[in-house]
């Protein structure tokens, strides 16, 4: 009886001790708007021979909205409001409301909620797994939706320090897309 | 009193009602369909209209909406329910706006016939292009719906067919509607009108919610034609039942503080339970349906069947049944007779619904008065009095008429002053379903944005090749009214299935495997894509070079099959093929639609069924005039007395004058319904001013004057109940019928104590 009690304790002590350095992590990793950071990406899928290289920015721009612009190898921007995606092209501008896309609310909620360092927001949307050190560490977070997860299997996060330098998503059917995360050309 | 002469005249009155009830139980089907109260019209674009709306596929829409949960667990809700009812017998298909993941191309025969439906640039350079915008799609997006989708059809042209032909928005993410809550479309494989095929869709949707975990937390909403038919039967049958049970109760209250004779309750009921068997059973034996709304016209019937009995019963307190009914049948036979020509009129008005209703009442007046004759006299017990024939002066006169004058000026003022004018023409001002549901209805289909509907082309030819060809044209001219922004979109038939020689010339604009191939490798030098990426769109571009072209046929058991039936229908031996319009500038498109021909004209439904309703009302009021003609010939050929006869016409007439203005005062306007009340009304009128007018000793006089009260009161009071439903059509009935009876006492009664 002892030993059980002793062993329930250690696991409650253990999982206290996952959610404060989850904490800790995403307090230093915090973003607050607006920031800017440059990012070079590949995308896997089974169609490409090779992966698809793509160079740009990201914009943190206030809370509820985010921009990556793309500037190689061709010119796109997908600009996320807060009930609304924008996304450019060739000089246009198609709009996609955000409440008809659930999966993708979901996922840009989660994404944010990791650069405003809301733990809360990430345990409703996620399952964390954290691993590494605090100078070179790495969050796996799986989607606590199925519907959700038929389109992302696992976003994981990885960071040193103080800052997010990496992030991969891994779309299932073989298909995943890393993105490494620089600092900001502008601020040089 | 002797009982074995009552007791032998009562046997064949007990056989017609066993004969009645046998034929009810075999022969009585009930609908709810409020088209059957639609006029029956000759048009062809009304027709098309009616057909739609009772059994297209727009009428089999069951929308589904579940709340009271948090979106994940509605989420899962939404899916369970999804895969439960996409199984099940009722329904031919079920969405919650997700792309299943099995099902994820574009459906049959979209998937197939893509390259016939519309022009595509097979040229290096249009792939070339396409390839790159391809490119920059998976730059943002991804994921295996995409992919596939892009492999098979890089030109994506299969998501340009579907997303305009959608009926519903099909974006891949379940819908949910503004309050949170999640939202599924079902069609029924039964029709709207068919209420046994959609309780078992209703009730198929509640047992799947009941089979999924902490359902009890779940509200579940279900709106549509076929839902709201099912609630109908309920509503009616539950209003019918309370409020025939209050008017009852209070037929009884008012027949025994008049008479004080506990028999005559049941006395009085012979009359009106008879007529209402026969006249049912004879609606059952000529109408294959018989409507809800035709039952509750029991009361209709009620109102006139009563007063016969309360005339035998009053004059019988100074003779015997049998004397009493002598003396009164020429005037009670005279007041049946015109009521029952006014309502074989209404068997002739054009529509379904007032046929049964015209039919139910003639027949069931018929043998209320009859029993009333024949039967009821041989219970009733004499009294003592004078029973000598009749002498005296007819006490008339028209003091109404100035009060009623004003009524009359009134009603022409707010005619032609007020711009709704004295008619409601909408055929949503009959709908029995309450303004709350209709508007939980488009809050649920908000959410999978379902297009207006009101705005729609109709073009139509004497064969399906010519119509086609027709609609290309039509498609081309739309075009480029698009362009010049007299619309957003459209959706038409030859969107999806063009002309057989379109669909040739497309098939020979595709080249063989081999230049394909050589301009694919050309636009692919230079991107990450696989050389092989797109062998799955060279397969299907060779394979559709041979395919045998697409027909109307082909759609069938595809998920395409409604919506070629909501745009294609064949009315008699015209085809017509409906094109519908997003957001049209109306009078400007219209405009130029009437330059393209006599066989395309832009359809406003709301116009249209204003226009039907109209037409509809007037061709009633016509015949309504019609039998007003042929009773006041009746009434000549009775009477033979100018006097007596115009002063008869016009106290009914200022009855219904009066009555119109009451309505008026509350219910704003009038309708159809108001109208065929207002028959009743005349039939009541007629009633009161025969009884009063009649020429009678004082002691006769003394028992018609109770008779009309004992009438007025009890009609009055039994459809004031019925005003106070919450249907429309029995709201309606209700109100008019218990001011008409008022309102005609009132005339009757002030023309005939002038010289007393």
């Amino acid at each position: 009886m002892r030993r059980l009690l002793f062993t329930a304790t250690t696991l409650l002590l253990s999982a206290n001790a996952a959610a404060l350095e989850l904490e800790s992590i995403l307090e230093r990793a915090m973003v607050t708007p607006p920031a800017r950071v440059g990012f070079q990406e590949e995308r896997h899928n089974a169609l490409f021979e090779e992966p698809l290289r793509l160079t740009g920015y990201l914009e943190y721009l206030e809370d509820g909205e985010l921009r990556k612009v793309i500037e190689t190898p061709f010119a796109e921007a997908f600009h996320v409001r807060s009930d609304h995606v924008e996304i450019e092209r060739d000089g246009e501008t198609q709009v996609l409301p955000i409440r008809k896309s659930r999966s993708l609310k979901v996922m840009l909620g989660g994404i944010e909620a990791i650069l405003a360092g809301d733990t809360e927001r990430i345990g409703k949307v996620f399952v964390h797994e954290l691993s590494g050190t605090e100078s070179d560490w790495s969050m796996r977070l799986t989607p606590r939706s199925k519907r959700v997860a038929r389109q992302l299997t696992a976003l994981t996060v990885t960071g040193g320090g103080d800052a997010v330098t990496g992030i991969r998503f891994d779309l299932g059917n073989g298909e995943w897309h890393q993105m490494e995360l620089l600092p900001d050309p502008t601020e040089q | 009193m002797n009982t074995g002469s009552p007791m032998r005249k009562s046997l064949p009155w007990l056989l017609l009602g066993i004969v009645a009830v046998g034929i009810l139980a075999t022969r009585l089907h009930l609908s709810f369909d409020i088209s059957a109260f639609f006029p029956a019209t000759p048009d062809l674009q009304h027709r098309v209209l009616l057909q739609q709306f009772q059994s297209g596929p727009g009428s089999r829409l069951l929308v589904i909406g579940i709340g009271g949960a948090d979106e994940e667990a509605l989420a899962d809700a939404s899916e369970a329910m999804q895969i439960a009812l996409s199984d099940h017998p009722a329904f031919t298909a079920v969405m919650n706006g997700e792309v299943a993941e099995d099902s994820a191309g574009p459906p049959e025969p979209i998937a197939s016939y893509y390259l016939l439906m519309q022009d595509i640039d097979y040229g290096a350079e249009a792939l070339s292009d396409a390839i790159q915008a391809r490119l920059q799609d998976l730059a943002l997006g991804g994921g295996a719906t995409l992919l596939d989708l892009i492999a098979r059809d890089p030109y994506l042209a299969t998501l340009d067919i579907a997303q305009r032909l959608a009926p519903v928005e099909m974006h891949g993410d379940m819908w949910f509607a503004g309050d949170g809550s999640a939202v599924l479309m079902a069609e029924t494989r039964a029709t709207a009108v068919d209420i046994a095929g959609q309780t078992a869709a209703v009730e198929a949707v509640r047992d799947a919610l009941a089979s999924i975990d902490g359902h009890d937390a779940l509200r579940l909403e279900m709106t549509g034609a076929g839902p709201f038919a099912v609630e109908l039967q309920e509503t009616i049958r539950a209003e019918a039942q309370k409020r025939s049970i209050l008017a009852t109760a209070a037929l009884l209250l008012v027949l025994f503080a008049f008479y004080r004779k506990p028999a005559y309750l049941l006395l009085a009921a012979a009359p009106i339970g008879m007529g209402f068997l026969v006249g049912l059973a004879a609606v059952a034996l000529l109408f294959s349906n018989v409507h809800g709304v035709t039952l509750a016209f029991g009361f209709t019937l009620m109102g006139v069947a009563i007063d016969y009995p309360l005339h035998l019963f009053s004059h019988a307190e100074r003779s015997d049944g049998r004397t009493a009914i002598g003396r009164i049948w020429p005037t009670m036979r005279l007041g049946a007779i015109s009521t029952i020509v006014a309502y074989i009129a209404l068997a002739f008005s054009g529509s379904a619904g007032l046929a049964q209703l015209g039919v139910f009442t003639a027949v069931g007046i018929a043998t209320a008065v009859l029993v009333t004759r024949t039967w009821v006299p041989h219970f009733v017990s004499g009294g003592r009095g004078d029973a000598a024939a009749t002498s005296g002066v007819a006490p008339r006169s028209l003091r109404f008429l100035p009060a009623v004058g004003l009524a009359g000026i009134a009603l022409v003022a707010i005619n032609q002053v007020t711009i709704e004018g004295l008619w409601d023409d909408r055929l949503t001002s009959l709908s029995p379903v309450p303004a709350e549901r209709v508007a939980d209805d488009n809050r649920l289909r908000s959410a999978a944005g379902t297009p207006d509907m009101r705005y729609q082309l109709f073009l139509h030819a004497p064969s399906l090749d010519a119509l086609l060809s027709r609609g290309e044209e039509v498609d081309a001219l739309l075009t480029t009214a698009e362009q010049d922004g007299l619309l957003d979109a459209w959706q038409s038939l030859t969107q999806v299935l063009p002309q057989g020689a379109t669909q040739a010339a497309r098939q020979e604009a595709i080249p063989d495997r081999a230049v394909l191939r050589g301009n694919l490798d050309n636009a692919l030098v230079g991107t990450p894509f696989r050389a092989d990426a797109f062998d799955a769109f060279l397969e299907g571009a060779e394979r559709a070079r041979f395919l045998t072209p697409l027909t109307a046929d082909d759609f069938r058991n595809t998920p395409l099959q409604s919506w070629r039936d909501s745009k294609l229908v064949l009315a008699g031996d015209t085809w017509v093929s409906l094109l519908s319009l997003r957001n049209p500038q109306a009078e400007a498109l219209r405009q130029r639609i009437e330059t393209w021909g006599d066989d395309i004209a832009m359809l406003d439904l709301h116009e249209s069924s204003v226009a039907l309703m109209r037409d509809y009302r007037n061709g009633a009021l016509t015949t309504v005039a019609f039998a007003a003609l042929i009773i006041i010939a009746l009434l000549w050929q009775q009477r033979r007395q100018l006097s007596q006869v115009l002063w008869i016409a016009l106290s009914v007439s200022a009855g219904l004058v009066m009555t119109i203005a009451v309505v008026v005062a509350v219910h704003s306007q009038l309708t159809v319904i108001h109208l065929v009340a207002l028959l009743l009304v005349l039939g009541l009128g007629l009633d009161y001013s025969l009884f009063l007018g009649r020429t009678e000793s004082a002691d006769e006089r003394a028992a018609t004057n109770k008779a009309v009260l004992a009438c007025a009161v009890s009609t009055t009071l039994a459809f004031g109940i019925l005003a106070g439903s919450s249907i429309p059509v029995l709201k309606f009935l209700g109100l008019t019928v218990a001011a008409g009876s008022a309102c005609s006492y009132l005339v009757a009664l002030a023309g005939t104590r002038a010289r007393m």
